[in-house]
């Protein structure tokens, strides 16, 4: 279970986070939607605790990462995985290496145990045969399923996903969500899908939670989300031009 | 003066206090950072596992990359300093004591300070560069997640091999810049072979080549720690990466620089 509670978070003068509550259940697919830069991938790495909170708290299965060494951090970061965006693949190792990485460094497990391992993960998210690939020669698609590999590879509790399907074309990232979903299946995992595609939000969540101004405003299945009356959740999920979402953005302009 | 005047220069000297404000800011924040950054490596250094296999890469890259660079900085300088020694001397009539010169001044001082200058621009921006771009494109967090240190993962190599490396290179630098003089002194001032090498020899004492590779010794620190801070401070994409690899150039340039001067007052008086 996460347990995120009053997450504060400032950069210089921005304030980019305003008290961010949210709890994720065992099992659960939890999606993130708002607005590009309205601050989910700087929750997300709060959850990792790659960023340290300015103020608030998130606490995973009742510890906070927080209040841990850095050694203790490390030993328990191997519970979580994290897709990035780009997939944040090293450009400098092959697809083997980059897939078996946390095994390399911190187990002591034989190179055919490793390698085996790597195939397996790589035959999860549909993938063979391209082990000794560099990052460069791979395609958009199969970066973001290289980085899946590589976020499953420690056999996670807790899989983080940020953008999965940005900058994918529609099959390719129907491909992602079917993915995302059959991980969820598999390996009974908490997910946190940070996106603002509407249609993985449906297809994969079991809660939408939308962060607006820094906090969220609102918490419900996909279902609950589409038939909110709340007019801003209805702003960003029709994807509408007009709404509270610009005007607002409007008149702070007006008023400079 | 009139009212007017007076708020346009009052308002002139805020914004100009203001910006010497913020460029001090800067420079206290850039300073701490590669102090704490310098800190954080030794801790690594001695409380974790050392990579060996990429301290060895990590050589390659910087010293044996380096050698033709190098070597060409080097011979061209024993050339340039022949000649120009050769020039003043020759008003004393002492062009025998080229080689003395020579020798002298590239172990004392020409050898580690323009062997780190190579290799600041060289592989500072390169360092500069290699983690800018992982920094942005979210590797180094990518390292974070997956309960890899990024200091002990890519730092700690990086200081191992250009400590080590611009220490060979400063011998390589000295050896191969007193051949430059060589020929310049033999086969164009006609000084006799024999001569120059038992002069240049005999006018170097140990402390000449200790003080220039104790500097070599720091100056390899200050360039990867410098190349490695500015890398992880990069910021938004291409731009800030090119910004990232000229700052990491130009604060390393002003580090050898400035701690040249330091370590030659400190070798004088002591």
């Amino acid at each position: 279970m996460i347990h995120i509670q009053g997450l504060h978070k400032w950069f210089e003068n921005q304030h980019v986070l305003k008290g961010v509550d949210l709890t994720i259940k065992e099992g659960e697919t939890v999606v993130i939607i708002g607005r590009s830069g309205c601050g989910k991938s700087v929750l997300l790495k709060h959850i990792m605790a790659i960023l340290e909170p300015d103020q608030g708290d998130i606490k995973i299965y009742g510890q906070s990462m927080f209040k841990m060494s850095s050694t203790e951090q490390d030993r328990f970061r191997l519970q979580l995985g994290m897709l990035f965006q780009g997939a944040a693949l090293f450009d400098s190792l092959n697809v083997r290496e980059n897939v078996g990485f946390s095994l390399y460094e911190h187990t002591k497990l034989s190179e055919e145990v490793i390698v085996q391992k790597v195939r397996e993960k790589l035959g999860l998210v549909g993938l063979e045969d391209i082990e000794d690939l560099m990052p460069a020669s791979l395609s958009g698609g199969m970066k973001k399923r290289v980085g899946l590999a590589r976020a499953i590879c420690n056999e996670p509790k807790i899989i983080l996903y940020d953008e999965p399907t940005t900058g994918l074309d529609p099959i390719n990232a129907d491909v992602i969500n079917d993915l995302i979903l059959r991980m969820q299946e598999r390996l009974k995992v908490i997910s946190i899908v940070v996106t603002h595609d509407m249609t993985s939000a449906y297809k994969v969540g079991n809660r939408i939670a939308m962060l607006y101004d820094g906090k969220i405003i609102a918490v419900g299945t996909p279902n609950e989300i589409r038939n909110s009356s709340d007019r801003v959740v209805q702003q960003f999920i029709t994807g509408s031009a007009h709404g509270p979402i610009t005007d607002q953005g409007k008149n702070k302009t007006e008023s400079l | 003066m009139t009212r007017w005047d007076k708020l346009k220069r009052t308002v002139s000297v805020r914004s100009w206090l203001r910006k010497f404000g913020a460029g001090c800011l800067a420079v206290f924040k850039g300073a701490g950072g590669i102090a704490l950054l310098f800190r954080d490596t030794c801790v690594s250094l001695a409380s974790k596992r050392i990579r060996w296999n990429a301290v060895i890469d990590q050589m390659n890259k910087i010293g044996v990359m380096s050698l033709p660079l190098v070597f060409l900085t080097s011979i061209f300088t024993g050339m340039v300093l022949a000649l120009q020694s050769a020039y003043q001397l020759r008003l004393f009539s002492a062009e025998q004591f080229t080689s003395d010169l020579i020798s002298v001044s590239l172990c004392r001082e020409l050898g580690p300070v323009l062997t780190a200058m190579v290799v600041a621009g060289r592989v500072g921006a390169s360092i500069a560069a290699e983690l800018g771009t992982m920094k942005v494109t979210e590797q180094i967090d990518a390292l974070e997640s997956l309960a890899t240190n990024p200091v002990q993962y890519l730092v700690a190599p990086r200081f191992i091999a250009a400590v080590c490396m611009l220490f060979v290179l400063t011998i390589y630098a000295d050896v191969i810049g007193m051949l430059g003089g060589y020929l310049i002194a033999v086969f164009k001032l006609g000084m006799s072979s024999h001569v120059f090498i038992k002069r240049a020899i005999k006018a170097l004492l140990v402390k000449d080549v200790v003080t220039g590779l104790i500097k070599a010794f720091f100056f390899g620190g200050f360039i990867s720690i410098a190349g490695c801070y500015f890398g992880f401070e990069a910021r938004g994409g291409a731009e800030g990466v090119g910004r990232a690899t000229m700052l990491a150039v130009v604060v390393s340039l002003i580090m050898v620089i400035a701690s040249d001067a330091l370590f030659t007052a400190i070798f004088y008086f002591f």
